[in-house]
């Protein structure tokens, strides 16, 4: 179990220990890239506020994360109910996944103002797409047989979709999920590019002084959090369809 | 003729709207309450087609199809299982039930019974065998005590012995129970063995070339294959259906 750690992290060791030598010889000038032991140091003691923003960006996440995750069912069960509505509809949920964040987060800012509204609403258009896709495949995938014997009990709408669909797309719908709280990380991010505080800003202003051990301290910390994320919703989705799913066990 | 305690299908004809052939035509029959019917044929002639129909599961293009029992009443069995793989066997056997909001689970344990399943009642389908899968999903068929029960090749994904040890077990529900049963199959084995009465499906478009009440005794085992009697109707509904593949 350790050792599954432990791979990933060998490379990243001998990196950063190839680049504290390139960078201590100046080899490599530290205003372009910093010595490992000095994003280091930003990391541990220096600044506190780095934490901070680490702390103002996962709420971001969490809360964009989440409002994608019940939005995206909501809407893909929606447009499963009628071909029709789902001819109508679906362009626009592709628009989520098109749409040029950069261009709009200015949109949302004078909509939603600076501050966390318009992070998460950042957040949110980024990561919604691949929940409403997959949730909408899963809900589809219902065995044909079944249907039918749903529809020979004469069950309502209701139970056929509590009952038989949902269930029936769970897996789509956690395999979505776990796309999207990666995006939801990165949204969350290019909104406080624009709308100020967390990470974003962080390696904005660092960025324009010239402090590349904050920006390398802040993008690690940034990376860090995609991927406790995308293991916690893994973890948490494996926990779920063995519960739920039991032939998954 | 028609009456309440019959189902009736009257110059029954079928096409799809996504390809306008006929996969029916000319449909006359007539299945008394009580009666175990099995319709053989060749792939493709309609057989699953029918049977959907006389569940409300397909409309006809042309002709009627009266069948007084209300849905609720039927049982459906499927080639394949299809349990609920979240649920466990007690689960799945109560579903109809649940559905209805009229839960009882003596009445589910009973199913479990008949189909001698009830041990493995708090069972997950990937848990079970093929043959306890198919016990699960007869047993949840029977739940609602079907007037009507409906059944599409369940056992062909079965081994032979296990095969035939259903066959018995729903050989003797239906002599206890007299319930109405039409069964598909592609086996001439299993349709004499089993029922009372066969029809012969011609292939595509699928008309009755064959309607014959068996002449076989009401208790069967596994002696009735070695018994001339068997052998002979097997040997007659077998030419009938070479009949159907080949000639138009
Ligand atoms: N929903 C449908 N839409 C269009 N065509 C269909 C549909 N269902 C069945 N068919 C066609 O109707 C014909 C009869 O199908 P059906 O499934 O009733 O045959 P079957 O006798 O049960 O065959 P098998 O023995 O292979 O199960 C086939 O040609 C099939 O392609
Ligand atoms: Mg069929």
């Amino acid at each position: 179990m350790k050792s599954k750690f432990i791979y990933p992290i060998l490379p990243l060791i001998i990196i950063s220990l190839a680049l504290e030598i390139l960078v201590k010889t100046n080899f490599f000038p530290s205003y372009l890239v910093p010595a490992p032991s000095q994003v280091f140091k930003v990391l541990s003691f220096e600044n506190l506020s780095l934490w901070k923003a680490l702390g103002q960006t996962s709420l971001a996440s969490i809360l964009g994360f989440t409002i994608s995750l019940v939005l995206g069912v909501l809407f893909a069960i929606l447009l499963s109910t009628s071909k029709l509505i789902e001819k109508v509809f679906y362009p626009y949920a592709v628009f989520f996944q098109t749409v040029p964040i950069i261009a709009i987060a200015p949109l949302l800012v004078i909509w939603l103002g600076y501050g966390l509204p318009t992070i998460v609403a950042s957040s949110i258009i980024v990561s919604i797409f691949p929940v409403i896709a997959n949730t909408l495949t899963g809900l589809r995938s219902t065995e044909k047989p079944l249907l039918d014997l749903f529809r020979l009990y004469s069950a309502n709408p209701k139970d056929t979709l509590l009952k038989l669909k949902l269930p029936f797309a769970l897996p789509s719908v956690l395999v979505g999920a776990r796309i999207s709280s990666g995006l939801a990380v990165i949204g969350a991010i290019v909104g406080e590019f624009i709308a100020g505080g967390g990470i974003g800003e962080v390696v904005n202003v660092s960025r324009t002084q010239q402090r590349v051990d904050i920006v390398f301290a802040a993008v690690f910390l940034a990376a860090l959090l995609g991927l406790a994320f995308f293991l916690l919703i893994d973890f948490i989705s494996k926990a779920t369809l063995k519960a739920w799913h039991a032939s998954e066990r | 003729m028609v009456s309440a305690n019959q189902i009736n299908l009257e110059n029954v004809q079928k096409k799809f709207s996504s390809d306008q052939s006929l996969v029916l035509d000319n449909i006359n029959l007539n299945i008394p309450f009580g009666e175990f019917l099995t319709i053989l044929g060749p792939s493709g002639c309609g057989k699953s087609t029918l049977l959907r129909m006389i569940a409300g599961l397909e409309t006809p293009t042309n002709g009627q199809v009266l069948v007084p029992i209300n849905t609720n009443e039927m049982g459906f069995v499927f080639q394949e299982a299809h349990l609920l793989p979240w649920r466990n066997v007690f689960e799945n056997v109560v579903l109809p039930q649940e559905l209805k909001n009229n839960v009882n689970q003596l009445s589910v344990d009973e199913a479990l019974k008949k189909f001698d399943i009830l041990d493995a009642k708090n069972k997950y389908p990937h848990e079970l065998s093929g043959g306890m899968k198919m016990r699960a999903s007869l047993a949840r068929a029977l739940v609602n005590k079907p007037k009507l029960l409906l059944l599409d090749e369940p056992f062909s994904a079965l081994d032979e012995i296990i095969r035939q040890k259903l066959c018995e077990e729903l050989r003797s529900l239906w002599e206890r129970e007299k319930i109405t049963v039409v069964f598909v199959t592609h086996s001439l084995q299993e349709a004499t063995f089993l029922s009372e009465r066969v029809i012969v499906l011609s292939k595509k478009p699928g008309k009755i070339i064959f309607d014959e009440k068996l002449n076989l005794p009401q208790i069967r085992t596994k002696k009735l294959y070695s018994s001339l009697e068997f052998i002979e109707l097997t040997e007659k509904i077998y030419n009938f259906m070479q009949g159907a593949r080949y000639e138009k």
